[in-house]
């Protein structure tokens, strides 16, 4: 996903574009030997327009689903090849408890909480662990059923059959049944809702027509329960994904009883009626949010008692110095000017986890622009060659991120270092002689950008390294956030000369990246850049079930995409996060984590 | 006195209405709007949805008019950043926080300042008066995010006497470091004001008088003096009020306070129009009734001055 700066609210939003394409096989690690086929769908709709990408979905629907009738759960389509995920601080054996079973964090106040509305990994970390949906995956990628304990797909692939669970029970006592499913879902599908996540379930039939307001009546979504332990979701055609989607929080249930009665105040204590292993007790508006353990829950409850989380608007720099102070169990980076000291404190060095993060740094170019010299690859070319990306990781970012050849992250399938162009400075600048440029006369270059302390780095460095390597101009257009953004929408219809962005993967699949932004029906970052070879390896890729030659066809594309030069890689980031020795058994994994259930504080 | 006062607070309607009107066309002319993500940009059939669900599609006027007849019925609209709570909340919550810090900061400040510049001013030349000067230097330089960081090592990390951040209420220790970061302004701006003032004052010729006539030096500045001294004084204290009162956005969101201030910044580069427009109309409010205040004060402070 393209991610905003690192300003004062971090927008990680997670399975946005369900409308995707998602084809291909992948293996599956614990069970082994089972191969999971994903039917391609064809695109109901997406912002991106993947009209490029779309194909039949009657002939290759097959998926390892066995057919309706028989209580054996599918096996999951998709688990990642690479996995970002870790166990922290396992406990030790024979270790003594704390009897006060409490964690501490500080972080960003969520603008809500809740599930049928939130985008952003502001609220979404709180909601996997207040609520819960049918099912999830862990982070090994394998399902694990919650809600549900088990479900049938049908032939075609187009009919869930979800059987529920027995004994979920809602906060307040009442049982969480199919209907309230059924409720949520078109819940949120429903246009006065106005959920700006709405396009998740557009794959559910009808979903579209009824968000868009051409079918009024919320009853036509392909949704129902025929008793109260079974939810049926009926889809507008296959989806290997769907349990994806099923597992993430637009499709957790909500109690009507709360939500119809209380409007938008159903999110606050004690309206806030859930049925995950934590409720929401406390939240006073800007100080602070209490969870605590919920008892009436059905499966395993968790260790922790509370979970104090303090509200700022800075989590970084406020959370560093409360750490240091033992007010805080866990804090989160980056802290630009403290990491130095950070890695050379005996024992903060110790407390520090980098977690590597599925998300790439990259320059755009406007390769339509015959008036910009960017509109010739040769520029193009020495203006990657010119970069010395181990210096801007080390000086700049002290180490923190990874340098980046190519434009997929090492956890995302095709990933392909080979396709990383060869030359050094002095090729650069013989580049820029060929197109016409001695010495880089003649190119002057306007970058503009959301101003904030990471942006300004990222584009002085770029600027520096430019004009000395080089000798081109580049003129820098720091601008305010909302301005920018207005900009970086108009550039599907102006001309621009370049300028930096990022992406973060959605979910672990090559498709998120390569056919979502890159594809001349999609050009996401309007770099109006072209090619009939990367669109035609995109779409075979799509489709292919075999993990292999899939991968081989997205490391093709790759380079393509990279000698095209129309993208510019910089580095792949990392979050650094500080833990403290007594917490302990922290599981996180890149999407859908749970990490409070698990977490178990030492006496100390 | 009161007829004066009367006719002050009929005239707040009509800047009111202007300062409306200009926010609203300032808001609306700037580029950018609240669905514009520095993320993924959203479908426009989400937009078109929060758009009708917020009445941003309806022509400009009558969003003008709307706007002003929910204010009259009570109903600031909703937030569009805090989906759980609407501008009345956000005002209720917070603002009352703001109030009381900036308030107890004012009186810190006053305090500080206001002797600082009667001892320097008395003492003119003198290595007091040079020593409180350039603290007041100082304290007008130093940035009050600075002040507040310094304050949170010192105080927090290494004497252990406070907590980090948080908001304990008006009597907890918590307020300390904002309180002394947000005075810290206004004090030295005070201490430089009265100091000037004073020094204009003890130069008078009914001072003079008041020396000759035996008087000692210390009835004649408490007597004489300081309430002849406090005219410009008071004037700046009325806008210092009003800014410290509405909040500064780096102390409270470095010491972690509730307050208003940082929905100012927040509410503008987010065009969360109702909280921005609320925002500024209390900002604008607060500001009127801190100069009248301050005229008022004049009343009783000079006998030059007569609303009669």
């Amino acid at each position: 996903m393209l991610v905003s700066p690192i300003t004062s609210r971090f927008n990680r939003r997670q399975f946005i574009q369900y409308t995707a394409l998602v084809g291909g096989a992948i293996l599956l690690d614990a069970c082994g030997g089972t191969t999971a086929n994903n039917t391609p769908t064809s695109a109901a709709s997406s912002s991106g327009g993947s009209s490029s990408t779309s194909t039949t979905s009657s002939t290759t629907s097959s998926t390892t689903t066995t057919s309706s009738g028989t209580s054996s759960n599918p096996a999951t389509p998709f688990s990642s090849t690479y996995s970002q995920s870790f166990l922290l601080n396992p406990p030790p054996a024979g270790v003594k408890l704390a009897s006060d079973q409490s964690l501490r964090y500080m972080y960003i106040e969520p603008t809500h909480l809740d599930p049928g509305l939130a985008t952003s990994g502001t609220e979404v970390y709180l909601i996997y662990e207040i609520w819960e949906g049918l099912l999830r995956f862990d982070a090994q990628g394998n399902v694990q059923p919650l809600g549900a304990t088990n479900w049938d797909v049908s032939a075609d692939g187009t009919v869930y059959t979800f059987h529920l669970r027995d004994g979920v029970k809602w906060t307040d006592g009442t049982p969480v049944t199919a209907d309230d499913y059924v409720w949520t879902w078109q819940r949120n599908e429903d246009p006065k809702t106005a959920s700006e996540y709405a396009e998740a379930l557009y794959i559910v039939k009808n979903a579209q027509a009824i968000n868009s307001g051409k079918i009024t009546d919320l009853t036509q979504l392909g949704v129902k329960a025929p008793d109260p332990s079974t939810f049926v979701a009926t889809l507008e055609g296959p989806a290997g994904y769907f349990l994806r989607l099923a597992s993430t929080w637009t499709a957790m249930p909500l109690p009507k009883q709360s939500v119809t009665k209380n409007g938008t105040k159903w999110v606050q204590p004690p309206n806030a009626i859930s049925n995950g292993p934590f409720k929401l007790t406390e939240w006073t508006p800007s100080q602070q949010i209490t969870l605590t353990r919920n008892e009436g829950y059905w499966g395993q409850k968790p260790t922790l008692q509370t979970v104090t989380i303090k509200l700022v608007t800075d989590p970084q720099t406020s959370g560093l110095t409360a750490y240091e102070n033992n007010e805080l169990d866990i804090a989160i980076g980056p802290w630009p000017a403290d990491f130095a000291r950070i890695k050379s404190d005996a024992t903060l060095s110790k407390q520090l986890h980098i977690v590597p993060l599925s998300q790439t740094y990259f320059v755009v170019c406007d390769t339509s622009n015959s008036s910009s010299p960017v509109s010739k690859p040769e520029v193009r070319k020495a203006l990657y060659l010119a970069l010395d990306r181990t210096q801007i990781v080390t000086k700049v970012f002290q180490g923190l991120y990874v340098p980046a050849y190519t434009i997929l992250p090492d956890d995302i399938l095709g990933h392909n270092p080979n396709a990383k162009l060869q030359g050094t400075v002095q090729d650069a600048q013989n580049l820029l002689t060929q197109a016409g440029y001695p010495g880089g006369k003649g190119i002057s270059l306007t970058m503009p950008y959301s101003q904030n302390a990471n942006n300004n780095l990222i584009a002085q460095v770029l600027q520096q390294m430019w004009q000395s390597n080089l000798g081109i101009t580049v003129t820098l257009n720091p601008m305010e956030t909302k301005a920018w953004t207005s900009l970086f929408e108009s550039f599907g219809k102006t001309h621009y000369d370049l300028y930096f962005s990022a992406w973060g993967s959605d979910y672990l699949d090559p498709y998120d990246w390569m056919n979502f932004l890159f594809t001349t029906g999609t050009d996401f970052y309007h770099a109006h850049w072209s090619d009939t070879q990367f669109d035609t390896l995109c779409q075979q890729a799509a489709v292919e079930q075999d993990p292999n030659k899939r991968a081989q066809l997205y490391s093709q594309a790759e380079t393509v995409l990279i000698a095209g030069a129309a993208y510019i890689p910089l580095y792949h980031t990392a979050t650094p996060y500080l833990f403290k020795p007594w917490m302990l058994n922290y599981s996180y994994q890149a999407t859908g984590g749970r990490p409070y259930t698990q977490v178990e504080i030492a006496q100390h | 006195m009161g007829t004066y006062i009367a006719r002050r607070l009929l005239l707040v309607i009509p800047t009111i209405l202007a300062v409306y009107t200009i926010t609203f066309v300032l808001m609306h002319a700037t580029p950018g709007g609240p669905w514009d993500s520095a993320d993924k940009p959203l479908p426009p059939q989400v937009i078109a949805n929060l758009n009708a669900k917020y009445h941003l599609s309806d022509p400009l006027w009558k969003q003008y008019v709307e706007y002003v007849g929910g204010v009259l019925h009570g109903d600031l609209g909703p937030s569009y950043d805090q989906q759980s709570m609407t501008v009345s909340d956000i005002v209720r919550d917070f603002f009352p926080v703001s109030l009381k810090l900036g308030l107890v900061a004012m009186l810190l400040g006053a305090v500080i300042g206001l002797s600082l510049g009667i001892v320097a001013a008395l003492h003119q030349n003198s290595w007091v008066d040079h020593v409180a000067m350039f603290g007041a230097v100082v304290g007008i330089a130093t940035p009050s995010y600075v002040m507040a960081t310094v304050l949170i090592l010192l105080l927090a990390l290494e004497l252990h006497m406070v907590p980090t951040s948080g908001w304990g209420g008006v009597f907890s220790t918590r307020i300390i470091v904002p309180a002394l970061a947000l005075s810290l302004g206004p004090a030295a701006q005070l201490a430089r004001y009265t100091r000037s003032s004073v020094l204009e004052v003890l130069r008078q010729n009914y001072v003079r008088t008041a020396e000759a006539k035996g008087l000692r030096y210390r009835a004649v500045v408490a007597r004489h003096v300081m309430k002849n001294a406090m005219n410009p004084v008071v004037t700046i204290s009325g806008v210092i009020l009003a800014n410290v009162i509405t909040g500064s956005f780096f102390v409270e969101t470095i010491c972690g306070v509730p307050g208003i201030g940082r929905y100012f910044v927040t509410a503008a580069t987010g065009r969360d129009y109702p909280v921005l427009m609320a925002l500024t109309l209390l900002f604008a409010i607060l500001i009127i009734m801190a100069n009248l205040l301050v005229d008022v004060a004049y009343g009783f402070l000079d006998p030059r001055v007569s609303y009669h």
